[in-house]
């Protein structure tokens, strides 16, 4: 059966490297149980990196949720099949931009000696004139909306799909406005959908790396970061497992976001084909 | 609610969207790509970053690199799960839907905490290999590279195609070849062209296990030349771009024939 | 005295080139129901959507009661629709659909509630007001989208094609019940279909339609017996189509017989070769040995139940279908020799 070698490579190089960081996450140094790895998960700088990384994650989702759902829309009900699959095709590879490139692309764009900063200052705005830097919480947040926009596209785009002509027309003949319409149809029929994607982004920006090692030099406390020194720099003994720790509470956090986003997907479905 | 003249506001609307859209996308990456055509005289282009970069012996060597490990990690994809999806699909087997919830697994994993867990479980043999990357990147882009061989084959009658094929005589590595795989084409290569657009651009799992392919390059040349880095982000930005404006392009001509 | 309820005067309708409706006009009166009939692209659709109000006509009127109403928006025609299918809410359990149009007309919690339960009662879904549209089996759900549709005591109820995605036996059931529903309430109704037995089951008239225009509108059975194009003549029901040729001002010679002519529309001269319209039940089996008699061989034998249909292949003709019986033709089998004459007072032709 072809199923064999599917489940020994996912489970020898996915499902155990999982396990054993979680497993390991609760190792001391000496290798007996404990929790200590945990406790100073919560303590400086951990604890602040890890609402660092639920703030960003948060702010980025919910501000490109709204654009996202608006292009969203249009796209699906009233663009050709050609200009959607060019749309789709383009969007693929936007939402999938990160790291250096993205980061670069900024800098050039909008950093200190970018071409738009200093068209905008030409005509009078200085975006540096406050305290903002590409290199800050609110700098990163900007470039991260440069993929969730699209990534938010992408995955609401289907659940415009239940709102079915037929739907608009009965509303219609039964004597509907177009704003009971939405009021009591499609935004109903759109919630779910919604706050799924919302989830979806959040772990989206709050499992992001790449970009936001690009842009910082340490001075922004994100978790993915975190690791990522915990990892590459010195690694003092006693924080052997800190890393673990911190992975796992990142796979909690990314789960808590994810699998409801996967169990609305499903249930929604249900609706499309009625 | 009149639903015709809907229609066509709706239009406008969609016009001016996809207008903003469109200019919140290009801006900045146009205005990155005149950034790297400048020269420190101003108002003067040149090629000179570009030529900079292309002359770095590491570039073709990194874009190779890069090509053949993403080559490799689309073939491990595809040599597990064309067989997998293909019997599935075929056998209608009980186990489709908890193959599709493990597919989705790595949406639930950041990979920042996969790279953790690489670098601690991976014995010493799978991290000096060379195919270790290739099977991890297999692992990420799962998701994707999953669903289109699923939606590609839901897309066509499997069960039918398979046993019309053997009621008429051929034996069954024949029906795969000759009936089967020639139907799935498009989905095998949506889920390539998923799987390998993942791999290239993947940065976070690679510089964490410390391998180094055509992104890592990038980190190392801006520690030196942050225009050299730059220039490269925005040709591996450009290129996907150009290859969708050229696919967009081929799909009118494929519509003005059809006309 | 009946009134006319709805009417529609040459409207025109064009999609790029092409013209869905091409002056198209009907009068419909008050409680009649009538359905449009016709194949795929005859305009049918288009017509029902323009008088609903989801679709502009390029030209002509929509009247209701004597009024122009092509200026008044869909949502305020009040007319009750029923579509194919994905029309119900699926966020609204079956009451809350049902109740839908009277909620948005302001009728207040306690008479909705009271009206939809009358009306899941009505259509024989007593128990299922809390399910949703996804838990209901299509028959069900079209069932649903009807009491919907008459909540609100509409003046019209349009249907565009509501069966053409059921199983055979429920199409069949429905249709009963919507014409039921349709008599007791008295509601003036308009019916698109593309099959020509269920328009002709449950309709006080039909129209049949072709690219775009009205071919005859008349009660079933004179749209069967008396077809005033070959159109019509092979769209309802069926028939035989032999060759025959003119034969002094009022009969033709088709299978060795004369017969009177009811004619399509044409001058024919003797001689003119013409296409000749019999219906199978028009055809008799005969004994042999009587003159005018045309012989054949069965091909194929269709047992339908208190019926039965043979295909009767006889030399240089097209395959004639006969249809008796059960009890008659019983004992004739594939290969077996019949013969047959037709007994029909007038037979419609056509120029070839």
């Amino acid at each position: 059966m072809p199923l064999l070698p599917f489940l020994f490579i996912t489970g020898f190089f996915f499902i155990y490297p999982i396990l054993r960081v979680i497993i390991f996450s609760f190792q001391s140094n000496e290798g007996s149980f404990t929790f200590s790895n945990y406790e100073t998960v919560f303590t400086f700088p951990y604890n602040q990196g890890l609402i660092g990384s639920i703030k960003i994650g948060l702010y980025s989702a919910v501000i490109a949720a709204i654009p996202g759902a608006i292009i969203a829309y249009f796209v699906e009900s009233h663009a050709s099949l050609r200009f959607k699959r060019i749309i789709a095709a383009l969007n693929g590879v936007i939402a999938n931009t990160g790291g250096l490139p993205l980061a670069f692309m900024f800098i050039a764009a909008i950093g200190k000696n970018g071409a738009i900063t200093k068209i905008l200052k030409s005509i009078g705005f200085d975006i540096y004139a406050g305290n903002f830097a590409l290199g800050t919480f609110n700098g990163v947040l900007l470039v991260y909306l440069y993929f969730q926009i699209p990534l938010m596209v992408i995955v609401f785009s289907p659940a415009i799909g239940i709102l079915r002509r037929e739907l608009r027309e009965s509303a219609a003949s039964l004597g509907a406005s177009t704003r009971q319409f939405w009021l009591r149809i499609a935004a109903p029929l759109l919630a779910p959908s919604f706050l799924g994607c919302l989830l979806l982004l959040f772990a989206s920006g709050f499992s992001a790396y790449a970009t936001a090692n690009a842009l910082t030099v340490g001075n922004v406390l994100l978790t993915p970061l975190q690791i990522a020194g915990l990892l590459n720099g010195n690694v003092s003994a006693s924080q052997l497992n800190l890393g673990k720790a911190l992975a796992t509470m990142m796979i909690v956090v990314s789960g808590l976001a994810v699998v409801p986003y996967l169990i609305i997907q499903r249930r929604v479905a249900r609706w499309k084909s009625v | 609610m009149e639903v015709s003249v809907n229609t066509f506001t709706g239009k406008r609307i969609l016009f001016f969207t996809t207008a903003i859209y469109f200019a919140l996308i290009f801006i900045p990456l146009i205005s990155a790509t005149e950034y790297t055509f400048k020269t420190s005289v101003k108002g003067s282009y040149s090629w000179n970053n570009y030529r900079w970069v292309f002359e770095q012996s590491e570039f073709t060597h990194y874009v190779l690199r890069s090509f053949w490990i993403a080559g490799l990690s689309v073939i491990v994809s595809l040599l597990i799960l064309i067989p997998l999806q293909t019997w599935l699909a075929i056998s209608q087997s009980k186990w489709r839907s908890f193959v599709e919830v493990v597919s989705l697994f790595p949406l639930i994993i950041p990979v920042v905490a996969f790279a953790i867990g690489a670098q601690v479980a991976m014995p010493l043999f799978v991290q000096d290999s060379v195919l270790e990357l290739p099977f991890l990147y297999a692992m990420l882009s799962l998701p994707y590279t999953y669903r289109a061989i699923d939606i590609g084959l839901s897309a066509i009658p499997i069960k039918t195609l398979y046993e019309a094929s053997m009621i008429s005589g051929a034996t069954w590595p024949k029906t795969i070849l000759r009936v089967i795989l020639p139907n799935t084409r498009t989905a095998v290569l949506a889920s390539s062209a998923l799987g390998f657009a993942l791999c290239i651009g993947e940065f976070t799992l690679t510089s964490l296990l410390h391998w180094d392919t055509f992104p890592t390059w990038i980190n190392d040349v801006s520690q030196d030349s942050v225009l050299g880095a730059i220039t490269l982000s925005v040709i591996s930005l450009l290129i996907p771009i150009v290859i969708i404006a050229l696919f967009a392009f081929l799909l009118t001509k494929g519509k003005e024939k059809n006309e | 005295m009946s009134e006319t309820k709805l009417e529609v005067t040459n409207l025109v309708r064009r999609f790029k080139d092409v013209a869905a409706l091409d002056d198209f006009s009907i009068k419909i009166e008050k409680g009649e129901f009538v359905s449009l009939l016709g194949p795929s692209g005859c305009g049918k659709t288009t017509a029902l959507r323009i008088i609903a109000g989801l679709d502009r006509q390029n030209s002509g009127n929509v009247f209701i009661s004597g009024t122009e109403i092509s200026a008044v928006p869909a949502n305020k025609r009040n007319m009750g629709m029923v579509f194919q299918q994905y029309s119900l809410f699926p966020n609204l359990n079956t009451e809350e659909n049902i109740a839908f149009g009277l909620s948005v007309r302001g009728v207040e919690s306690k008479k909705r509630t009271s009206r939809a339960r009358e009306l899941l009662e009505l259509v024989g879904l007593q128990n299922l007001g809390h399910r949703f549209p996804h838990q209901l089996s299509g028959g069900q759900q079209q069932r649903v989208a009807l009491a919907r549709a008459i909540a609100f005591e509409p003046e019209i109820l349009l249907l565009d094609e509501p069966l053409s995605a059921l199983d055979a036996q429920v199409r069949v059931q429905i249709r009963e019940e919507i014409r039921r529903i349709q008599i007791e309430y008295g509601i003036t109704t308009l019916f698109v279909t593309h099959d020509q037995e269920e328009a002709m089951a449950i309709s006080d008239r039909v129209a049949v339609m072709n690219s775009g225009r009205l071919e005859q509108i008349d009660k079933p059975h004179n749209l069967y017996s008396k077809p005033e194009s070959p159109f019509v003549a092979s769209f309802v029901g069926t028939a035989n189509r032999l060759p025959g040729k003119i034969s002094s001002g009022n009969s033709v010679r088709v299978l060795k017989q004369e017969l009177s002519i009811s004619r399509f529309a044409s001058t024919f001269k003797n001689g003119d070769e013409v296409q000749a319209y019999v219906r199978p039940e028009s055809i008799r089996i005969a004994s042999r040995s009587k003159e005018k008699v045309s012989h054949g061989l069965v091909a194929i034998k269709s047992f339908l139940g208190p019926t039965t249909i043979l295909g009767v292949k006889s030399d240089g003709l097209p395959l004639i279908h006969i249809h008796a019986d059960s009890k008659e033709l019983r004992k004739y089998e594939v290969g077996d020799e019949v013969s047959f004459v037709i007994d029909a007072e007038e037979i419609m032709v056509s120029p070839l």
